[in-house]
């Protein structure tokens, strides 16, 4: 679920064209970011299901918005902030903060026969860091997120929580500590997954 | 310049690795890393678990999803602005869903009945099914969109969702529901349909003891119909999740998935019948027009395109000449430019009757 690199202004002037009527420029957006927004949304809540119900709500309040858009920040940053607002309701509502104790099976590569062995060694460690980033506090969960699956800068990130860059690169900083010190304690393998 | 400590160096690592240092400094850090075997190993790891943390595995929702994606988007909000510019106060199907222990007002519900015309053509159907073309077998949607799930997404109501879906699903006594007195009941892909979609507009109500009913009769007729293993388990296994009441509430979209696995299966099993699609997908469509119908959502009823494809696939597969009646005279009702609330009424009690007739 790679993040794609869109221009800026491209994305801006889809937003216009979509404003004014064109119907197309919507359709053009959500497939720009469709993937990165459900990696995001997925990282988040940890199952499926959901993330494909919040990335369709995410687009759907987007764009029932689409007249508020200032224009002072990036359209990729007023979508997470969006989306961070989806998933933090989304928590609310559902009364389950943490993405799960137990990994659940569809958080895992499939086993194939061929590497069975390796391959179940990756999905314990996959589980363990996955359980690993689910346990950091919420602030510091989402810093992570956005820098590294979605490649946010720290001022983008600063932007779409309504803080400091300086704050940004607190939380991300004490989470990549906090995950270290929970993985050694975990006996976490370091080897390529 | 000073040089660091190996305690120092590990304070800054992940700064360094986001390239957050003066040059100056990474300079001084990047020496000492080659010299110095414990911090290379924690330079090592961090780094490698961070690439890790990044790697970490998504699993894909599938080709389908992301090419409906914009599409049901766009008619999401359309529908929703819609809604806001009517007026009304818009409840969602798909986002109103309450939790699984909660207990609704929704009565029971009553179910399908089998299709006797169906159960006599069967034979028929299979010893023609050598001679018919592959453009029979799998009938040409024409780009048209079954999804019950967006479709319902979609509905909008005043009067609460698990009113709307009492109304559509009205109260009968159990031995008439379902049939287990004197009669055994008979099982069809439109009965296989209907109940799916009911499931889903109860699930969404959040009516867990009629939903979990409906499961049963699910699992029991896919069971009956000899459908494999592996369906019939998935359907169990959100029944169970859905009894239990006490986890995290069941997604609709993970019971919505068993409408395109269901469709599959029935593209792809051995002796496959046309008949059998158009008659899974027009199970589900009535259930989701007449809930439409019944929350007079009168835009999401103009659906000329679906009415034709039902009206030429019935009359393919010998269908009573009754339905395709029926279907006729809603296509009259939906091609015109408004539709009143009296003929709201009157689509609503004809899906009521095609359901009768199907069913």
């Amino acid at each position: 679920m790679s993040v794609s690199v869109s221009d800026p202004t491209e994305d801006i002037e889809l937003l216009s064209r979509y404003i004014n009527g064109d119907e197309t420029a919507l359709t053009e957006l959500v497939k720009r970011y469709q993937r990165e927004l459900y990696g995001f949304i997925y990282h988040h809540v940890g199952n499926q299901a959901d993330s494909a119900d919040l990335t369709q709500k995410v687009f759907v309040n987007l764009f029932l918005k689409a007249n508020q858009f200032s224009g002072k920040s990036a359209f990729k940053t007023w979508l997470y902030q969006i989306a961070l607002n989806q998933c933090k309701n989304h928590f609310r509502s559902n009364d389950r903060r943490k993405i799960s104790e137990d990994v659940e099976i569809e958080h895992l590569p499939l086993i194939t026969e061929d590497n069975y062995i390796e391959d179940l060694g990756t999905r314990e460690e996959q589980g363990k860091l996955r359980n690993a980033v689910s346990r950091l506090p919420e602030k510091q969960r989402m810093t992570v997120q956005l820098r590294l699956y979605q490649e946010c800068t720290f001022p983008e990130i600063a932007e779409i929580m309504s803080g400091s860059v300086g704050t940004a690169k607190a939380h991300y900083f004490q989470a990549i500590a906090s995950l270290r010190k929970m993985l050694q304690e975990e006996n976490y393998e370091t080897h390529d997954m | 310049m000073k040089p660091m400590t190996c305690k120092q160096v590990q304070s800054v690592l992940v700064d360094y690795i986001e390239s957050e240092l003066p040059v100056h400094q990474r300079k001084i850090m990047k020496d000492h890393i080659s010299e110095c075997m414990e911090c290379t190993q924690e330079f090592n790891g961090l780094r490698e678990m961070l690439k890790n943390t990044k790697d970490l595995y998504i699993p894909d929702p599938g080709d389908e999803f992301w090419e409906s994606l914009p599409q049901r988007v766009l008619e999401d909000v359309k529908a929703q602005k819609a809604a806001m510019q009517s007026g009304e106060n818009v409840v969602s199907l798909g986002q109103a869903r309450t939790p699984d222990n909660q207990t609704s007002q929704t009565a029971d519900t009553t179910t399908p009945r089998g299709a006797s015309w169906f159960l006599k053509t069967v034979p028929i159907a299979a010893t023609v099914l050598l001679a018919i073309s592959a453009v029979f077998l799998f009938p040409s949607t024409n780009d048209l969109n079954f999804d019950s799930l967006s479709f319902q997404h979609r509905i909008s109501t005043q009067q609460g969702l698990p009113e709307l879906v009492s109304k559509f699903i009205p109260i009968q006594e159990m031995s008439a529901r379902y049939g287990f007195n004197d009669q055994k009941r008979k099982v069809n892909t439109f009965v296989i349909g209907s109940l799916f979609a009911e499931t889903l507009a109860l699930l969404s109500a959040g009516n867990n003891t009629s939903s979990v009913k409906h499961l049963d009769l699910l699992v029991d007729d896919l069971s009956t119909m000899g459908v494999n293993s592996r369906l019939v388990t998935q359907v169990s296994g959100i029944r169970d999740i859905v009894k239990e009441g006490n986890k995290p509430r069941i997604s609709l979209r993970q019971f919505a998935v068993f409408q395109v696995d269901f469709e599959q299966y029935l593209k792809t099993k051995k002796g496959r019948d046309a008949k059998e699609i158009v008659l899974f997908r027009m199970g589900t469509w009535t259930v989701d027009f007449g809930l439409a119908a019944a929350a007079k959502n009168k835009n999401l009823l103009k659906q000329d395109d679906k009415l034709d494809y039902f009206k030429r696939e019935l009359a393919r597969i010998e269908a009573p000449i009754g339905a395709i009646n029926t279907l006729n005279n809603m296509s009259h009702i939906v091609t015109q430019d408004e539709i009143s609330d009296r003929n709201t009424d009157k689509l609503f009690q004809m899906v009521q009757k095609l359901r009768g007739l199907l069913g």
